[in-house]
This record gives structure tokens, C-alpha cells and sequence, in this order.
């Protein structure tokens, strides 16, 4: 529906006439791709569920699916706001979304609908960090622990959407905390894929 | 046991964040607001804000039968503030209901306000959704309020009235350009103006505020307008001309005019490499129509078909070479984007926006005009 307002012109030029400021801007991609997190969560499941081939193909078509709806999303905002627009914005998608207008009243109070895919996505990404959580934690501690942990997850998530009034406060220690554990995960992601391969070798063998 | 008593919690305690409109206001406790006017303070520094009112309980059609259209259905409440957020708290004290912006169809700014800068005005309005992104951005040489007071014949709810021009395309292909959203969209993007529509005297018959071209802006500042014989060579430049209607003259010295239904203009602006220093701007405008009459029209042939053709171009090539002078020497602002066009084409020839605009001025213009017509072909042509 906001393709209506769309000018595809927007997405010119196509190749940037400078590379440093692609190279300068991959440190922010890494910003945004705070699911990398997830990779710990994978990797004990297609341990536990040792299915290597279904899992890593479901692992690749998921991947592949965020990628085309990401770019879906890049390719709506970039078309109907145009690029300088889009980095001025917080939440360009949204904005996209709210530009088009339906053609009656009846339908102009669906508007709502068009917020749905934002809800699930918001959600899912709940459940899923959920779901990784307490795999995770069953994984290194297991029983009434990971229990314990996550409803301390859940607890924090009701804190952090109810309590605070603005983020920042709470953002200056979390982006501080998270970096770190980020900066050990990615450290340790290599170790952690190793040890996959050999699990799955021994596997194999022992079948 | 335990278990299920812990389902039953979990599901009463779920139950009580399903609590509907918790937050609903009554209708009788607001004021919808339709659209908002800024003023400057003559009296001193700062705004004056000026806010039209819906009248709900007018709209109902009264007992006599007629439609309610008069000038009860709307009120018109003025504030002075140091800024515009200032203002429309000072209105909110002074009424009962609670100022409800979900409804807001229009912005009007007055034009000596709009010359000192429209962001500051602008900026806090979009930063606090006060006003949405699709509000039609207006600039009036007149009184912003005396704007709003305008209650037209025609629509019930002024704003609407307004709305509609744009809504039912009208006046331009993609109007989404003179909205809050394409202001800011145009004033953030390089190589490009932003634009509003410019608003004139009432129209005595209609009982309505007049649309009489583009206001045109260099940044955020306005710096003149588009009278509407050059918007409509802007909206032929900018590929933003509707179908519709138009009227030519058979000739320059001849009172006589014919019409012309168009069906599709396209456009295509290219700019080449620089020589001298400065580059070169080619300008190709292709317009296709049916011919739809006239006293000047008196045979139904090619030849004739020929001769409009010419007419049509020569006029077009007026109209576009005008609005063309018209920005770059008079205004000196690139509303047409000829700069994005650069940007985008030719991004190694793009150094920025204070680089553009010491050659914009003198850049040499080339227009090319190209047209298909053809006559309608209802009936047979009968012989009087």
C-alpha cells in the first residue's frame, strides 16, 4: 500500500560514488544485528535435536526469509521516503505504513491492521529470545534453574516495557553490558561451532 | 490441583490487561481540531496560533432539512505564545474540551512568518505528532486566521474542502509533495526545494480560500511563488500534471482557445556534463490528449490535427521555459529537482548543495516538446 507513494527514483544512484563510507558505515551494521546473539541458541538446539541436515536447512531458509523481509522493508521505506528522509527518521517503516490512507471511511479505521505485522514481529521476537533463553539456559545449567532464569527474563521484560518513563538511563548500562557480552560470544563462537562439528563427527561414528 | 489453580491465575491475571479503551475520551469532551493557522505576532515576538474547531452538534442536519453547511459548523479560537506549542497550550486553557489533533487536514502559514523559516515552526508539531505528516502545507499572504474563518459553500467542513483538491488529484499526479511529510521529505534531501501551495484572497462566489499556485522555498525559507500559469509549467517539468483539461490559445494574437483533454504528460530532464564551468539542462515534456473542442475548431482532419499539435507545443514550450526563468533567475531555488537528478545520475558530478546553487542560476536550459493528439471519435463528423 505505500508503494502507491512510491518513487522508485529514490533508490539512485545505485552504486555509492564512494567506498570508504560503505567500509565506515559496516560498524553500525554490526550494531544493528543484535540477533547474532541468537547463534548461541541454534547451536545447542541442532546439538539436542541432532537432525544436521533439516536443521541446518530450516536454519538457512529462516536466515533467508529475514534477509527478503528485510530488504522489503528497506526497499518500502527507501522508495516512498527517499534515503535522506529514511536516516533521519526513527522508525521509517512505520512512518511508510502511516503515509497511505484508505479510500473510505469504513475502511480508514483498519488502519490498525497495517500495525499487525509490526505487533507479531515485535512478539515473536519476544518468544524467540525467550525460547533461546531458557534453551540456552537448560543447556549450561539446566532443571529448576533455567526455570528460575526465566522468570527473571519475563520479570525483566514487564520491568523494561512498564516502569520506565525514557530509556536512556536504562539504555546507558544496557548497550555497556551487552557489548560485553557480545564482544565474549563472538570470541567464543568459533570454540562453540567446533565443538558442534566434533559432537556431530562423534555422532555419526558412533551411529 | 496446584497446577491448575496456577493456569486459572495465569488467565485471570492475562484478562486484565484486555481493558479495551481504558484510556477513551468522550466526543462531548473534545475539540477536533481541523486545522491550524500560524500567524506572526505583529505586537510582539512569537506566533499567533489559530486553531479551527469543529462543531459537532452542527453537522447533524437540522429540522428544516438542509445540510448544516454554515458558518456555525466550525469556531475559530486565536492565542499568542513565544513558540507554537506555547500558543496551542495558552488556546487549551482557554476551553473546556480537550484539544483532540487526530483530525487535522491542513497547516496554514502566513507568508512573512513562512520567509524567517518554516523548521522551527514545523519541527515541533512533527516531533510531538501534533500534527500528521499527511496535513496539506499551505503559505497565505493573508491572515492565516482570516484563512480559517473561510467557511465554503460547497463542504461542511472547511478542511475538507480544502482536502479534497488534493485527495481527488486535481491539481497535481502525486501530491503527497505538498503534505508536512514531503516538505520535510524535500527539505532533508540535497539537490532539491521544498514546495507548498499557495493560498490567495477568498473566492467570493464559493465562499472559499483560493489555490493560485506554489509557494517556493530555498531551505526552509520561503522565497516567492508560482503563479498559476507557471505551476502548471512546474507540474509539466516535474511529470506532476493530472488527466484533465486543459485550455490553449489558437494563437498568440487570437482570443479564440480550444481544449484539450489530457490523458498522460510525460517528462524526462537531463543535465550534461559542464562546459565552462556550468552545466546544461535539457528539458523533454511529451504530452498525449484528445482534442475536445472549441470555436476554432472547425474541421476534424489531420491537417488541422497538425496545426493544433504545433499550437499545443509552442504554447508548452512557453509554459515550461517560464517556470523554468522563473526559478532559477527570479527565485533562484531548485523546486523542479534538478540537482536530485544530477545526484542520482551522475552522483560523480554532485558536490553538495552550496556547490549547486553557484551554477543553478546560470545553467543553460534546452526544452523540447513533444505532442500526440487525436481527435474523439464519438460520432462521425456531420456536415451543417
Amino acid at each position: 500500500m505505500p508503494l502507491v507513494h512510491a518513487d522508485f527514483g529514490n533508490l539512485l544512484p545505485l552504486w555509492p560514488s564512494s567506498w570508504g563510507a560503505i567500509m565506515d558505515s559496516c560498524k553500525r551494521v554490526m550494531d544493528l544485528l543484535t540477533g547474532l546473539l541468537l547463534l548461541f541458541v541454534y547451536f545447542p538446539l541442532i546439538h539436542r535435536y541432532s537432525q544436521e541436515k533439516i536443521s541446518s536447512r530450516s536454519v538457512l531458509i529462516a536466515g533467508l526469509g529475514v534477509i527478503f523481509f528485510n530488504s522489503l522493508n528497506v526497499l518500502v521505506a527507501l522508495s516512498v521516503l527517499g534515503p535522506f528522509e529514511t536516516s533521519s527518521l526513527q522508525w521509517p517503516i512505520l512512518e511508510a505504513i502511516r503515509i497511505q490512507k484508505l479510500p473510505s471511511l469504513f475502511l480508514e479505521r483498519l488502519d490498525l491492521v497495517f500495525f499487525l505485522p509490526v505487533l507479531i514481529a515485535v512478539s515473536s521476537a519476544v518468544n524467540l529470545y525467550a525460547f533461546g533463553a531458557y534453551h540456552v539456559l537448560s543447556q549450561y545449567n539446566g532443571g529448576v534453574r533455567s526455570k528460575l532464569g526465566m522468570g527473571l527474563y519475563f520479570f525483566t521484560i514487564i520491568l523494561l516495557a512498564t516502569l520506565p518513563d525514557t530509556l536512556d538511563h536504562i539504555l546507558l548500562w544496557y548497550n555497556w553490558a551487552f557489548y560485553v557480552v557480545e564482544g565474549l560470544s563472538l570470541f567464543l563462537l568459533p570454540v562453540l561451532w567446533w565443538k558442534n562439528v566434533l559432537f556431530l563427527q562423534k555422532t555419526e561414528n558412533v551411529s | 490441583m496446584k497446577k491448575k489453580i496456577g493456569i486459572l491465575l495465569i488467565c485471570l491475571l492475562v484478562c486484565l490487561s484486555l481493558t479495551g479503551c481504558w484510556d477513551a475520551v468522550e466526543l462531548q469532551k473534545r475539540a477536533v481540531v481541523l486545522m491550524i493557522g500560524i500567524d506572526q505576532n505583529e505586537a510582539g515576538q512569537g506566533v499567533i496560533v489559530s486553531l479551527q474547531l469543529a462543531r459537532p452538534q452542527k453537522f447533524a442536519p437540522s429540522s428544516k432539512g438542509d445540510t448544516g453547511s454554515d458558518s456555525q459548523n466550525i469556531v475559530v479560537v486565536s492565542r499568542s505564545g513565544v513558540e507554537v506549542t506555547d500558543a496551542i497550550r495558552q488556546i487549551q486553557l482557554a476551553i473546556d474540551r480537550k484539544l483532540f489533533f487526530g483530525h487535522v487536514h491542513g497547516l496554514v502559514i502566513q507568508e512573512s512568518l513562512a520567509r524567517h523559516g518554516l523548521l522551527s515552526i514545523m519541527d515541533p508539531l512533527l516531533q510531538s505528532r501534533t500534527v500528521p505528516r499527511e496535513a496539506w502545507l499551505f503559505v497565505s499572504h493573508h491572515s492565516a486566521r482570516e484563512v480559517l474563518k473561510q467557511t465554503p459553500a460547497l463542504d461542511a467542513i472547511p478542511s475538507t474542502y480544502l482536502a479534497n483538491f488534493f485527495e481527488n488529484r486535481l491539481f497535481f499526479k502525486r501530491p503527497y509533495e505538498v503534505t508536512l511529510g514531503g516538505f520535510h521529505q524535500r527539505f532533508a534531501t540535497p539537490g532539491i526545494e521544498p514546495i507548498a501551495v499557495w493560498l490567495d484572497v477568498e473566492d467570493k462566489a464559493l465562499s472559499a480560500p483560493k489555490i493560485q499556485g506554489l509557494a517556493a522555498f530555498l531551505g526552509d525559507k520561503f522565497v516567492g511563488k508560482l503563479n498559476p500559469s507557471q505551476s502548471l509549467g512546474w507540474e509539466f517539468i516535474v511529470n506532476q500534471f493530472p488527466r484533465s483539461p486543459l485550455t490553449f490559445s489558437c494563437a498568440s494574437d487570437q482570443p479564440n482557445r480550444f481544449v484539450i483533454d489530457i490523458r498522460n504528460v510525460k517528462s524526462v530532464i537531463r543535465v550534461s556534463a559542464y562546459q565552462m564551468g556550468v552545466p546544461q539542462m535539457w528539458v523533454r515534456v511529451e504530452l498525449h490528449g484528445y482534442v475536445e473542442g472549441g470555436n476554432y475548431i472547425l474541421q476534424q482532419d489531420q491537417h488541422e490535427l497538425q496545426v493544433l499539435k504545433q499550437r499545443i507545443a509552442e504554447e508548452l514550450q512557453s509554459m515550461v521555459q517560464t517556470s523554468l526563468t522563473q526559478c532559477q533567475q527570479t527565485l533562484e531555488t531548485d523546486i523542479l529537482g534538478t540537482g536530485l537528478f544530477v545526484y542520482r545520475h551522475n552522483p560523480h558530478m554532485w558536490h553538495g548543495d552550496k556547490e549547486w546553487y553557484t551554477m543553478f542560476h546560470r545553467m543553460k536550459t534546452s526544452v523540447h516538446t513533444e505532442v500526440h493528439l487525436d481527435f474523439l471519435q464519438t460520432y462521425r463528423p456531420i456536415s451543417l
